[in-house]
């Protein structure tokens, strides 16, 4: 269950050469999906190695002819790949093709290949399963971020097709061959997972692994609804944070917005896979990494100093042997400085600590006056009490908007909710009336009724030292910028106990088996496959990378639609809203019409 | 539920560390036990009557019996073995046990995962789950409750009773009724020997009642709790058994050794075989077709032919294209069948192509058809057999000279006709010469890296040997000394004939790599001043460049130190030879420390020669923070040359 080992066997699988083969040139062809999914798990160092020097796009018709060469293939079988495959064996460039697809490819796909194949190039056709996002070793997307169809709780048909399909390329790469559950309240999530499982029916031979489990894998398809709160949270560790303050994609950070950022880094890449120090420090928090990142530039200096007094041969000799390991380490250590101290830089200006805190008492803690009063002093700009002689910086519009919305979620039920009065107060603060349009998309798509009934897991959990019943978690209880559990946790838990509700997760039908799967319901899963449906954050990649290195006996993967920071979220769902019109299918309560009333003043 | 049985703690934590108090009373501890079970039981009758027993018609009945019968049963084995003794026996199996934990335990993991058929045992068995289960679960939560991370016994068997149905119970106890219960053997289980530490690699705790004392069920060592908190299933024989196995508890290696476990090698499904069917199917229907439009072809070439050696041909040459294929109807065609274009009078066309006899256009843009010349296209068929070769190319040879003589054929034919033969054309024309270069490059490498490993254990050998010399010097036997010194003096030699061979080889490794840079800045120039080149090749050619710079640099530092070595061998093997005959000091340099000088007069100037690379890629990549530790550095290295050069004097080989 090591999605990172796994595409390096697919990698490795892909440039392998076959024994009688000379040792010759290579060209790469990808498409424009798979062309990032090797990125995010191959160097091209590493492909240079195999001799593979030249890397083009399958759709690039400008290629040149260079008929001595032999080509690989790794792409998608989409339609239109397909037919651009058929002009490329119809006049051919390369002297030979191997074809690696990373999804299923279907008969007539692989019959219209065959029928253009007249010269007899292609020597191989494979099929392997990578028609998906590594970012971690334990954390995948498909990278859609906008899923929602014109109703809520609907998808768009073609990105669920993708996301389909997809889902059933990490299923077969890992070798898996699920019980499928799903949150019972999300018709997204049900549709998905009855699809799921009438593909594997479909497709029995592939989903023979010749070795059997004791336990099948648990494929839990969640949806992000049923955890709004997540998202909408400031996190304080590492990679979330960078994704947070300024955005990752598939692994790489565009840094190019940032003033006085040294030229070479202006796009840096952020893979634990290749960056040790990444890999150690991607889980810490904010004070922690400080630390660490302190630690490691001082090893820098160190080794700088003993370059700088160079005395004798010997030391020149030494210097130059070390050099090129020195400059990788030089270029490391400027990329996380530079990395961390815009992080800083951007904590300061936006004043996230003061907004962190009331997000995590809000999402933590249920004391309805005195949220609403320090709310109210941080949408006003009102300078803290404490110490009132602090300049106020003006919190941005974004920060604003979330804190409604939390306070929004918080206390739907709550009789005194101050909502339409905050709502006009940011009115009245120039807020564009569009952008608070948000908060009732959300409450359509998130609200309370919209939520799954669970009282033992709410998505307002607190981190403490109660019990996480079979699996050990590491809660920082002290650290009051990250009280706040997903949700996630505790279905984590539930899983590994083989306690998870059947009739909030029921499982997917399946034309077979399903005798079998209900008896299984009970069992305590030991391989986990979580899926989000509306994206999943780094927040909850952490915590399911800390269950993960402190449980052996049960592992997990989880993976989204996309993966969010606060700001995509709340696009998203913006968007949406547009998509569903206001109101449409929201259950006209009280709460919600009155808010509409007053947001067309 | 989970709430009530909590209230129990303390009781039970009494009787737990009980067991490991010098002076037990376990009668009266075991007494105890079923009462307290007993009382939770009550509180928990209504709900589990509610749930699973609807068939049970007297819940009072059964409880009465299975209050006192877990009893009884411990009790009759306690009482014979007197107080001291901790001998007890599970009531169910008759298995001997140690502690009470074990116990516990024991019937926690053994008798837990079977459901009997009857709904008493049913019920029993659920008791013991429930309860002491539940108690077990207490008694090790309260173990350390102030730690922060805490484990919760993962087999504390506690059935979710609250969502399955009875009806899924039933077929669940019907099923397990159908398979033979397994038993798992436990000979194998190792005797506990006292401060037994747990058998995990890493772990150091000693076991005891307080860190858990657990045999693995499969490999049957000891381990601590925290270590066995996984399972497995397993059959009677031992062995990973998903299908009929019970669930047993193992410890870390046993779970993580299980089958397919590490297995991270994704599903490949390879369909080449599948694909190369269906390509024959298809290819050989083309091949047909293919076939028809040569013989075609063949029909209008012997026309021709006849035609130029002055044979009168039966028809005239409009009839005869008709008579090799019936011709398309004119009026049946609005538009052309390849580019959709519709056909208008005087503007596009109708041709009709003479192989297939259907209509396309004739524009010269879309190439929908065209008239290819016979002499062309003789070449790329190759003559059917036939005709003689001799013959054959005299044809050959006069169908040149009759420029007019060509035929039209549409897109469609063209391609199938001739492009295989084109591609083949192509294969066997010779290569660019970036690939020749290559070629012999990866030839080089090859045996560079062959070689590199090979002067390295040389080398290494040296090292060693250089010690024993010392020492046999050191007890001044001469005939030691002398074989000593001829074997580092063979060494030596062998060393530097590796080395000058690997050099030799670097050489022309560099030379081919600067070839290729060359024909980069040629096709760089080419390019600037506007002429079409190959971009890809390009393209190859620069990663060529960068990869074979890359491997230089980091094989060619590892060679540089090793003429320190060789050096400081030389130093040695003079001063051993000047012992052995002392001479007079000259005041001229020997040819030895020439040689040496030189050596390093080399060895410096290769460096330079790196380090100006640096530099320059630094300028170019405007790193000045490197730059200057770079450019003290080469200063340094000049002035190190121009040491060595004065005092090289005139023996300097510039």
């Amino acid at each position: 269950m090591d999605l990172l080992k796994v595409s390096h066997g697919y990698v490795d699988r892909i440039l392998a050469r076959s024994d009688n083969d000379s040792s010759d040139i290579r060209v790469l062809l990808l498409d424009q999906f798979t062309g990032p999914i090797i990125s995010l798990v191959s160097t091209q160092s590493e492909l240079l190695q195999h001799e593979v020097y030249l890397i083009d796009r399958l759709e690039n018709l400008s290629r040149d002819k260079m008929r001595h060469l032999k080509c690989i293939c790794f792409v998608k079988p989409t339609e239109e790949t397909i037919t651009a495959l058929v002009d490329e064996l119809q006049n051919p460039k390369y002297s030979g093709y191997s074809i690696y697809f990373n999804n299923i490819v279907s008969k007539p796909q692989l019959e219209r290949l065959a029928e253009s194949d007249n010269m007899e190039l292609v020597s191989k056709v494979v099929e392997i399963f990578e028609d998906y996002y590594v970012v971690n070793k334990d954390l995948f997307s498909f990278n859609q971020s906008d899923i929602f169809g014109s109703a809520i709780d609907s998808w768009s048909p073609g990105v669920f097709n993708k996301v389909s399909e997809g889902m059933m390329s990490v299923l077969l790469s890992l070798k898996a061959k699920p019980i499928i559950r799903f949150e019972r309240n999300s018709k997204m999530a049900s549709k998905l997972a009855s699809d799921l499982a009438y593909e594997i029916s479909q497709n029995v031979q592939l989903f023979e692994f010749g070795v059997k489990q004791d336990t099948p894998p648990l494929l839990l398809i969640l949806d992000r609804k049923n955890d709004p709160i997540t998202p909408l949270l400031i996190p304080w560790t590492f990679q979330s944070m960078v994704h947070e303050l300024i955005g990752i994609a598939n692994n790489t950070v565009d840094l190019s917005c940032i003033p006085n950022a040294p030229k070479e880094l202006k796009q840096v890449v952020l893979s634990s896979d290749q960056d040790t120090f990444y890999h150690d420090s991607m889980y810490l928090n904010f004070g922690d990494l400080s630390d660490k990142i302190k630690h490691y530039v001082d090893q820098y200096k160190q080794q700088t100093k003993n370059n700088l007094n160079m005395d004798s041969l010997q030391d020149m000799k030494k210097f130059m042997e070390s050099y090129p390991e020195f400059r990788k380490l030089s270029n490391n250590v400027a990329k996380h400085m530079t990395l961390a101290s815009e992080l800083d830089r951007r904590i300061n200006a936006d004043r996230l600590w003061e907004v962190s805190e009331l997000e995590q008492t809000m999402s933590c803690n249920e004391n309805h006056n005195h949220d609403l009063q320090e709310l109210e002093r941080l949408l006003q700009d009102r300078p803290n009490p404490e110490n009132p002689s602090n300049p106020v910086v003006p919190i941005s519009e974004d920060a604003k908007i979330r804190l409604l919305a939390l306070y929004a979620l918080r206390y739907e039920s709550n009789s005194n909710n101050q909502l339409p009065r905050l709502l006009k107060l940011l009115g009245s603060q120039g807020v564009a009336p569009d952008k608070l349009t948000f908060i009732s998309s959300l409450l359509a798509y998130a609200g309370l009724k919209r939520r799954i009934d669970d009282a033992d897991s709410t998505v307002f959990t607190k981190a403490t030292n109660s019990l996480i019943a079979g699996l050990t978690a590491n809660h920082e209880t002290d650290n009051i910028y990250m009280q706040h559990i997903p949700r996630v946790e505790s279905i984590v838990s539930k899983c590994a106990k083989g306690k998870l509700p059947a009739v909030q997760f029921p499982v997917a039908d399946s034309s077979d088996g399903q005798q079998r799967n209900a008896n299984l319901v009970n069992e305590r899963s030991q391989d986990i496959i979580l899926f989000f449906v509306g994206g999943v954050t780094y927040e909850e990649a952490r915590v399911i990378a800390n269950l993960n290195a402190q449980n052996d006996s049960v592992r997990i993967v989880i993976g989204g639609t996309c993966i969010h920071n606060t700001s995509s979220f709340v696009e998203s769902i913006h968007k949406a809203g547009e998509k569903w019109g206001l109101g449409v299918g929201g259950g006209a309560n009280g709460a919600k019409s009155r808010l509409h009333s007053r947001m067309d003043i | 539920m989970i709430r009530d049985s909590k209230k129990t703690p303390t009781k039970r934590r009494v009787l737990g560390s009980s067991s490991s108090s010098s002076t037990p009373n376990p009668r009266r501890n075991i007494i105890d036990d079923p009462q307290v079970e007993g009382s939770d039981l009550n509180r928990l009758i209504p709900s589990l009557n509610e749930m699973t027993l609807a068939e049970s018609t007297n819940s009072s009945s059964s409880v009465s019996s299975l209050s006192n019968e877990p009893a009884s049963s411990i009790e009759s084995v306690v009482s014979p073995n007197g107080e001291t003794s901790l001998d007890m026996m599970c009531p169910i199996c008759g298995e001997k046990m140690v502690t009470l934990m074990q116990l516990n335990r024991h019937l926690d993991d053994e008798h837990s995962d079977v459901e009997p058929v009857a709904n008493e045992d049913d019920l029993k068995s659920w008791f013991r789950k429930k309860v002491i289960g539940k108690a077990n679960e207490v008694i090790n939560s309260n173990i350390n409750p102030n730690k922060k991370f805490l484990k919760l016994d993962l087999f504390d068997n506690n059935f979710s009773f609250t969502e399955s149905s009875s009806s899924v119970n039933l077929q669940e106890a019907a099923e397990t009724a159908e398979i033979v219960p397994i038993t798992i053997p436990r000979n194998h289980w190792k005797r506990p020997s006292p401060n037994e530490i747990c058998n995990t690699p890493g772990c150091s705790k000693y076991l005891s009642v307080k860190n858990g004392q657990v045999n693995c069920r499969k490999c049957g060592k000891l381990f601590c709790n925290t270590h066995t908190y996984y399972r497995v299933k397993i059959n009677a024989e031992l062995e990973y058994d998903p299908k009929n196995g019970i669930w047993s508890r193992c410890c870390q290696a046993c779970y993580l050794g299980k089958p397919g476990h590490n297995d991270t090698n994704g599903r490949v499904s390879d369909l080449s075989t599948s694909f190369k069917r269906l390509r024959t199917e298809f290819s050989g229907k083309r091949d047909l077709d293919v076939l028809m439009l040569e013989r075609r072809w063949l029909r209008f070439y012997e026309y021709y032919r006849n035609l130029d050696q002055g044979i009168r041909a039966s028809l005239p040459i409009k009839q005869f294209e008709r008579s090799v294929v019936n011709w398309q109807s004119d009026s049946e065609v609005k538009s052309c069948r390849i580019c959709q274009q519709r056909f208008s009078f005087g503007v596009l066309r109708k041709h009709h192509c003479r192989l297939c006899g259907l209509i396309t256009c004739g524009d010269v843009a879309t190439g929908c058809s065209m008239d290819v010349p016979l002499n062309i296209l003789s070449d790329l068929l190759s003559i059917p057999s036939s005709f003689s070769v001799a013959t054959a190319s005299k044809k050959y040879e006069k169908l040149e000279s009759t420029p007019d003589a060509s035929l039209r054929m549409c897109l469609v034919c063209k391609n199938q006709l001739l492009s295989k033969r084109l591609f083949i054309r192509d294969m066997q024309s010779s290569p660019p010469e970036i690939l020749s270069l290559y070629s012999s490059m990866v030839i080089y490498k090859t045996k560079i890296v062959k070689l590199l490993p090979e002067l390295k254990i040389t080398l290494e050998l040296m090292k060693r040997a250089d010690p024993a010399t010392e020492l046999s010097s050191g007890v001044h036997d001469h005939n030691a000394t002398i074989a000593a010194f001829s074997q580092e003096h063979e060494m030596l030699q062998l060393a530097t004939q590796q080395r000058l061979k690997l050099m030799r080889l670097f050489t022309r490794f560099d030379g081919i790599t600067k070839r290729i840079g060359s024909q980069i800045r040629v096709s760089e120039e080419l390019q600037a001043k506007g002429h079409p080149i190959s971009i890809d090749e390009l393209k190859i050619q620069k990663s060529i460049y960068q990869t074979s710079l890359l491997f230089l640099q980091e094989n060619m530092l590892s060679l540089q130190s090793v003429p320190k070595i060789l050096k400081g061998q030389s130093n040695d093997a003079s001063i051993s030879s000047s012992t052995q005959s002392p001479e007079p000091a000259q005041p001229k340099m020997t040819k030895r420390e020439v040689r040496e000088l030189r050596d390093q007069m080399m060895v410096l100037k290769e460096q330079r020669f790196l380090v100006a690379d640096m530099v320059e890629n630094s300028k170019k990549k405007r790193r000045f923070e490197d730059l200057k530790s770079l450019e003290d550095s080469l200063a340094d290295l000049d002035k190190a040359i121009q040491d060595i050069d004065d005092k090289l004097g005139d023996e300097s080989f510039t």
